[in-house]
Formats: structure tokens, sequence, C-alpha cells
């Protein structure tokens, strides 16, 4: 949901025509779209033309959209059908392991609890999970995404989503079992 | 200690997903387990870490501009919807004309029975309006009808 009045504006001004404001939206959300992208279809090049696909047929569709408010959560359901419309048409085995390269490289991006070799422990369990869970995680974990949105954009009843997300930390902690006194240890 | 049945609510305690009684009985037990205190150490560094490692990476640089410009190339139809009412209706509009000059030319007459059959019977049902300017007229406000039905219909 956005709660910033500007970015309301500019999805406002977006829907009557302002290419503009929906230029400032590009920048607003790109990185989101083109993360769940390239989290979703895996390649760079592939993530880069879909990115592009998604907000053109945003563009063309954003008269249809109700609630400005509920953008974000609309724009990534676009990306999401894209990116399985793009998976079904190359007829990819939909459970293939997520290259790490797509999660954020640079440490200093990363938590103050944990050293990068924990980080790096917590991406290989996440690359574990299954598609799904890892969209879930992964979303989830968006600020400017609430369950609600979460649950649109995954075609799941919100009151799911809670039970999924729970399901999902249980299967990463198995694929984390044996490193728990590892991780443990980071903040010792 | 190595588990504790009570370890599958320290998710649900940390992300503060408890009713408040169970919260209070839940901390009460927290001091005195230290199996759950530790699980509670590791799912909260999972929550800090997953929040840090799934951020959004930033948008392709090139992205504003390569989008801005095809919207403005190949501008898309807002509502495809329209455009198929609007072919299906055009269709049908040109179909009754064609119907109606075919059969004032008698054309129908040779070989064409069950055509014949089919126009006559479109023709009685608007028998008010069995003229070539007024068959025009109608397919043009059929037409009308169209657009403007389809222009009131969001797309899901
Ligand atoms: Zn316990």
């Amino acid at each position: 949901m956005i709660n910033d009045p500007d970015r309301l504006d500019d999805v406002r001004l977006a829907c009557g025509g302002d290419r503009q404001a929906f230029g400032r939206l590009i920048d607003d959300y790109g990185g989101l779209v083109y993360t769940l992208l390239h989290r979703m279809v895996q390649d760079r090049d592939t993530a880069r033309d879909l990115a592009q696909d998604t907000f053109v047929k945003t563009w063309t569709k954003l008269r249809s959209l109700r609630k400005h408010a509920s953008f974000p959560s609309w724009i990534c359901s676009v990306a999401r059908r894209t990116a399985l419309d793009h998976l079904r048409r190359i007829k990819v085995r939909k459970e293939v392991s997520m290259p790490e390269e797509s999660f954020v490289e640079n440490p200093d991006n990363c938590t103050q609890e944990l050293s990068p070799e924990g980080i790096a422990l917590l991406k290989q369990a996440v690359c574990k999970l299954s598609d799904r869970d890892r969209q879930l995680i992964t979303l989830a974990y968006w600020k400017e995404l609430n369950l609600s949105d979460v649950g649109r954009i995954m075609g799941i009843p919100e009151s799911n989503v809670r039970v999924y997300l729970h399901r999902a930390r249980k299967r990463l902690r198995e694929h984390l079992r044996g490193y728990e006194n590892e991780l443990l240890q980071q903040i010792d | 200690m190595s588990s504790c049945s009570r370890s599958t609510s320290v998710l649900s305690y940390l992300l503060d997903e408890l009713e408040e009684d169970d919260k209070v009985l839940f901390e009460r037990h927290l001091e005195n387990c230290p199996f759950c205190r530790d699980e509670l150490r590791l799912e909260r560094i999972l929550q800090n870490g997953l929040s840090e490692c799934t951020k959004p990476s930033a948008a392709p640089p090139e992205l504003r501009l390569n989008v801005l410009k095809r919207t403005l190339t190949a501008q898309q139809p807002r509502f495809p919807f329209l455009q198929i009412a609007v072919t299906l209706l055009s269709g049908t509009a040109v179909f009754i004309v064609l119907l109606k000059v075919l059969r004032g030319s008698g054309l129908l007459e040779t070989g064409f029975g069950l055509l014949m059959r089919f126009a006559n019977g479109i023709f009685a049902a608007l028998e008010p309006a069995n003229s070539l300017p007024l068959m025009i007229g109608l397919g043009i406000v059929l037409i009308g009808i169209a657009t403007g039905v389809a222009s009131l219909l969001p797309e899901k």
C-alpha cells in the first residue's frame, strides 16, 4: 500500500495519461519489479526485458486501476503473471534452484548481526526453497507490501498467507539444520 | 535441553501474532526455557537476515527510458474487449447490410436457398427498419452501443 501522498499523486497522474509521473513510478518500483522477475526467471537479461513488458502492460491498463494506493501490489501481480507466462512459453522446469546472484550481494547492506558467512548460509538456504516459498518470503519482507498485498499477488487468500509463511520459514529452518550453532555464534 | 514442545510458538511470538494472554504465558515460559530462548534468538537472526538479503536490487538504469519510448510508439489498445466487441458488431452490421443488398439484387434467389430463408427471417423480424439507410443506421447504433458498454467495463 502507498502511504506517501506524492507517490499517490504520481499514480493518479499516470492514470490520467501523465508520462512523466509514470516515469517516476518506474524509478520508484522498477527495482521491486525487476528483482521479483529476476528471482522468478533466473536470468538478468530476460528479467530486464520482462520488466519493460510489465511496465508497458501496466501503462496500457492503468485506467482500470481502481485503488491507486494498491499500485505496488498491482504491478507485482502483473510482473508475476508476465514471468509465469514467460516460463510457460519456454517450458522451463519450474522447480530449479535459484542463482544466488539475484540476492543482494553488497555486504554493506547486510544486517549487522550476521557476518558475511552467516548471510551466505541464509542465502543458500533460501535458494533451496521451492519457487513458491521463495517468492512468498521475498514478497513478505518487502516494506512496500503488506500481507494482504502478498496474498493478492500470489493468488492466495489473505488468511492463508500467514500459514504458508510459517511453513516456508519451517522449511527454511530445515535447510539450515546443523548450522544453528554457527548462526547463533554470529551474535555472541 | 535439546527440544521443547512449546518452541512451535516462538515464531508466532516473534511476529507478534499471539493473543495477549498467550504472549504473557509464553514470556514466562521463556524465562525458564533455554531451548526456546535460543530458538527465539535464532529466529530473530533469521528475521533480520531475511529482510536484508531479500531486499530488492536497483532497477536496470535504462528501464525508464525504454519503457517510456515503448509507451510512445507502441500504444496498445486500452480495452481488448472493446476491439473484440467492435469487430463483432461491425461485422454483424456489415453482414446485415450486405444481405439487404444481395436480397434486393435478386442474387440470393439462385442457389442460396438457405441463406435466402435466413435473410428473409432477419428482415421479417426487422420489418419496420426494412430499408437500406435504416439498416446502416442500425449498424452504426450497434457499434455505438458496443463502444459505450466496452468503455464502462474495467479490465480484470
Ligand atoms: Zn521451551
